[in-house]
């Protein structure tokens, strides 16, 4: 809650900036910065627990490794989500 | 919630795998002793069994359980190693009573059937070879177990062996339902007060008709058995059983001696546990996890009696079963 919070009030004043100086370019700028931030965000609270559980199985069996690799890379999808559509946003730049 | 559960359910998961089968159990049913090992042999049993004696596959379903279960606590840290080591602090009061038990009526070692717990193997003979109940007091305390403290305060109270076991539930109970309120696990918190309700109806049967006060054996913390119904069913009022109908204890309907109860309490106190095996983050799989293998345990040495004393089937085979 307190990470969300501190993005929240980063992404704010930056907006905070951008409005201040350099009008659209800045926000698009800022959304784009969120769109990969919050992906990644996202990411790293599902890895964390699915790496856990992961190195689990694999502790009991390693036969687990592949299930729990693929399982493990899974949620970079949303990183991958969040890098398109920061490339979306700076083509209109 | 504790903390992460994460990786030690993945674990759990993992090793549930190696649970016996309902199959295993049926087939047992009917071998002879040679045979019923052959069978073990090819479980996950197999790897300790060293022997072709009775005494053998005790000792193989004891480390096993100890190597599946013994450990658990030992794989994580912080809160969630607390919460599980609540698990089989449980177990030890468990060995104890046993021992305590075991020495009283002047049966041997090897006839004590310890459970997994936070304790070392190695450490029950030497509890066992002590003098006295003072003496397996000093040594639990050289291992620093809180169960010492407990053991030598039940003592200065009563040199009676049912009572000392009562006692000893009692002071373990509250001590832990104390500690327990402040990990924040609801499914612990809420077994944890189930089995003190079954403790409590445990030692109602058992000192019924003795000059026993309700308030120095009652243990506090449980949910459906308060000091008023204990109080009934220690003077031998059987329709408290009935009254628990809407509650988790509603099979204990009907039951008036302890050996049925014992044998109900424990398939309740299996089925509630299992009901808690839903959520991935939380304590509720290793809770399954553990009661599952002690059952297990439990019926192993049921069966493996049944085929080396050579009993008929019809004999064990309501006692490995639990509806």
């Amino acid at each position: 809650m307190k990470k969300l919070l501190v993005v929240l009030v980063l992404a704010f004043g930056a907006l905070a900036f951008a409005q201040d100086g350099s009008g659209d370019r800045g926000l698009i700028a800022v959304g784009a910065g969120l769109a990969i931030g919050l992906a990644a965000l996202g990411t790293g609270l599902a890895q964390a627990r699915i790496g856990a559980a992961g190195l689990g199985a694999i502790a009991e069996d390693r036969a687990n490794f592949g299930p729990a690799l693929i399982f493990l890379l899974l949620p970079e999808t949303l990183v991958i989500f969040g890098l398109l559509i920061a490339f979306l946003l700076n083509a209109k730049v | 919630m504790v903390e992460d559960f994460a990786y030690l359910n993945a674990r759990v998961q993992a090793r549930r795998g190696t649970l016996l089968k309902e199959a295993f159990f049926q087939e047992a049913l009917d071998l002879s002793f040679p045979d019923f090992l052959r069978l073990l042999s090819e479980s996950v049993y197999g790897g300790e069994l060293s022997g072709q004696g009775l005494p053998e596959v005790d000792r193989a379903i004891g480390r096993t359980q100890a190597r599946l279960v013994g450990d658990l606590p030992r794989l994580v840290a912080g809160g969630v190693r607390e919460a599980v080591s609540f698990l089989l602090l449980r177990n030890d009061l468990y060995n104890l009573q046993a021992i305590l038990r075991a020495k009283a009526t002047g049966r041997s070692f090897e006839e004590v059937l310890l459970l997994p717990g936070t304790l070392k193997e190695a450490l029950w003979p030497q509890v066992f070879a002590a003098a006295d109940a003072a003496g397996m007091a000093q040594v639990l305390a050289v291992a620093g177990h809180p169960l010492a403290r407990v053991l030598r305060s039940v003592l200065r109270e009563t040199q009676d062996l049912a009572r000392v076991e009562a006692l000893l539930a009692k002071r373990f109970f509250e001590e832990v339902a104390k500690a327990a309120r402040s990990l924040e696990e609801p499914v612990l918190r809420n077994h944890l007060a189930l089995e003190v309700d079954a403790e409590n109806l445990r030692t109602a049967f058992k000192l019924q008709g003795e000059d026993a006060s309700v308030e120095s054996v009652f243990i506090r913390g449980g949910r459906f058995v308060d000091r008023v119904r204990f109080a009934r069913l220690l003077e031998g009022d059987y329709a408290v059983l009935d009254e628990l109908a809407g509650t988790p204890f509603a099979p204990l309907s009907g039951v008036r001696e302890l050996r049925a109860l014992e044998k109900r309490l424990r398939c309740v106190l299996l089925a509630e546990a299992r009901k808690g095996a839903v959520d991935p983050q939380g304590a509720g799989p290793v809770l399954a996890y553990v009661k599952e293998r002690e059952w297990e345990a439990m019926r192993l040495r049921l069966l493996v009696r049944r085929a080396y004393f050579g009993l008929p089937r019809a004999q064990v085979e309501e006692e490995v079963r639990c509806p």
